[in-house]
């Protein structure tokens, strides 16, 4: 038999076995589909969207983003209201937030709740600081990025493909948004907000890996 | 002739099929396979993912992701073994869009020596070690260490990738800090493929790296018996460089041996007037 025909059979069996054992005992298909294929790779195209807002993906305090979070991203974008017992501007913001998501809850409540939003579920978290326990007490320094406690203080949590992985990717605005706006205006902002929000996290969602956040 | 024509038409339709299979996404058909050629999955349509991305994605950052970097080596080393760099004369659409920009430097090189002789000069045997230098380089070495890919300034991914996105989504999306240097690596592109047939194949394209190898090897092979005595035509080789000529990736044919830049177009079998070139097996 000729040598070459030796090394091609060699070869062949060496790769194309090696590529069959990869596709039975690995999830290397799905990886490559859920991180790479289903996804707009926004780095190939060399383009960034165009946000109104400043979207992050390094939390505020620059530690990682707690477990509690990452999991509940897996279910859906995450809606985050901070406040406080004693907040002018965050009574006058939550009737519009309740109105947004056709939630009712008391200040002082404490709680999460998954939300239809236009047939899409989103995570509703309502954080008194006065009033919560446990990680959701530490929660807004991750996310607060003027970094003065300032309430109240809404963030949107979506996915964002970045640098190859498919990473959280968060919005905070604070206060009544802006001074000028009527409460029309501040409820179209932030529906507009979780329209994006929402929309990123259909985009992305097939390839978010939580492992790959977990602490 | 009617072997020539048929040779052709083959190509054409083999290039064509693959054309549309790789843009089946646009019917919703996505894959977790990697192309086994040099196209973009950030292509609205694509079904499969860019074998250079999974390897810079299983690198970036020194963070060694071992499935994600054999995985498409394997695909392309189980089609390099089995038919050499044949994907890219048959299945690489762009190998397509060369093949049909390849009339404009033939044609220019038949009127203006300059262009014969641009690619043919004494260093350009050398400049087709490029492709290798981009593939460890800018594949492998600069997402490790800078984070840098060779996938950011891809005019591959301008070209099937960013116009279409930016028409179907206008205003959505806007310039990152690599868009103008690979929108001018773009016109580089489209300016070496105007003016050297296969420019791209020829110096540059880090996926015809990874396959050149394999055509010493593969099964599938363009052999020459030039020197010989034909067994089917007892005639010899007569020195007419028709094969030369017609080569688009500019390989010497006659004294080629498993060439790694062959991609077995078929050309040179197409104007060998005695027919002493052909496809083989083994």
């Amino acid at each position: 038999m000729k040598k070459i025909l030796v090394l091609q059979i060699t070869a062949l069996i060496l790769i194309s076995g090696s590529l069959g054992g990869m596709y039975a005992f690995t999830d290397v298909y799905d990886e490559v589909y859920s991180r790479i294929v289903s996804i707009i790779c926004l780095s190939c195209i060399k383009l960034n969207r165009v946000y109104s807002q400043d979207y992050k993906i390094e939390t505020a305090n620059g530690k990682p983003h707690p477990n509690f979070i990452i999991d509940e991203l897996t279910k859906g974008p995450i809606f985050l209201a901070f406040r406080t017992d004693v907040c002018a501007y965050c009574d006058d913001m939550e009737p519009l937030v309740m109105q947004i998501f056709n939630v009712t809850f008391e200040k002082e409540d404490v709680f999460s709740k998954t939300v239809d939003f236009n047939g899409t579920g989103v995570i509703f978290y309502h954080i008194n600081n006065d009033h919560a326990t446990g990680e959701l007490k530490t929660l807004q320094p991750f996310y607060d990025i003027d970094g003065d406690n300032a309430v109240p203080m809404f963030t949107m949590m979506s996915l964002e493909y970045h640098r190859g992985i498919v990473t959280p990717y968060y919005l905070t605005v604070y206060g009544i948004l802006n001074p000028d706006y009527t409460d029309e205006q501040r409820i179209e902002e932030l529906t507009n907000i979780i329209f994006t929000a929402i929309e990123l996290y259909k985009e992305n969602s097939q390839g978010f890996r939580p492992e790959d956040f977990k602490k | 002739m009617k072997f020539q024509v048929l040779l052709k038409l083959k190509r054409y339709i083999a290039q064509i099929i693959f054309l549309i299979s790789a843009n089946l996404g646009a019917l919703g058909l996505k894959t977790g396979f990697c192309y086994p050629f040099f196209y973009c999955h950030a292509c609205p349509a694509a079904t499969s993912a860019c074998p250079l991305r999974a390897i810079e994605v299983g690198v970036f950052n020194g963070e060694f992701k071992w499935k994600l970097i054999t995985y498409p080596l394997l695909i392309l080393g189980t089609v390099g073994v089995l038919t050499g760099r044949a994907v890219c004369g048959w299945a690489c659409p762009i190998g397509l869009l060369q093949r049909t920009t390849g009339v404009v430097p033939k044609k220019l090189k038949k009127r203006f020596p300059i262009f014969a002789k641009i690619g043919q000069h004494k260093v350009e045997h050398y400049l087709r070690y490029t492709k290798y230098f981009v593939l460890i380089g800018l594949v492998v070495i600069t997402p490790i260490f800078i984070g840098f890919m060779f996938t950011d300034i891809c005019p591959v991914g301008v070209l099937v990738g960013t116009i279409p996105v930016m028409i179907l989504n206008p205003g959505t999306y806007l310039a990152n800090a690599f868009f103008y240097m690979a929108l001018v690596i773009f016109i580089l592109f489209f300016i070496l493929i105007f003016i050297i047939e296969r420019g791209w194949c020829r110096y540059f394209c880090p996926v015809g790296a990874i396959l050149a190898p394999f055509n010493k090897i593969s099964y599938l092979h363009v052999s020459t018996h030039l020197m010989i005595e034909h067994p089917s035509t007892e005639e010899k080789c007569i020195h007419c460089n028709a094969c030369i000529n017609s080569c688009p990736m500019g390989i010497d044919v006659p004294n080629m041996k498993r060439d790694p830049e062959c991609i077995l177009c078929g050309k040179c079998i197409e104007a060998c007037p005695l027919g002493l070139i052909s496809f083989e097996r083994v």
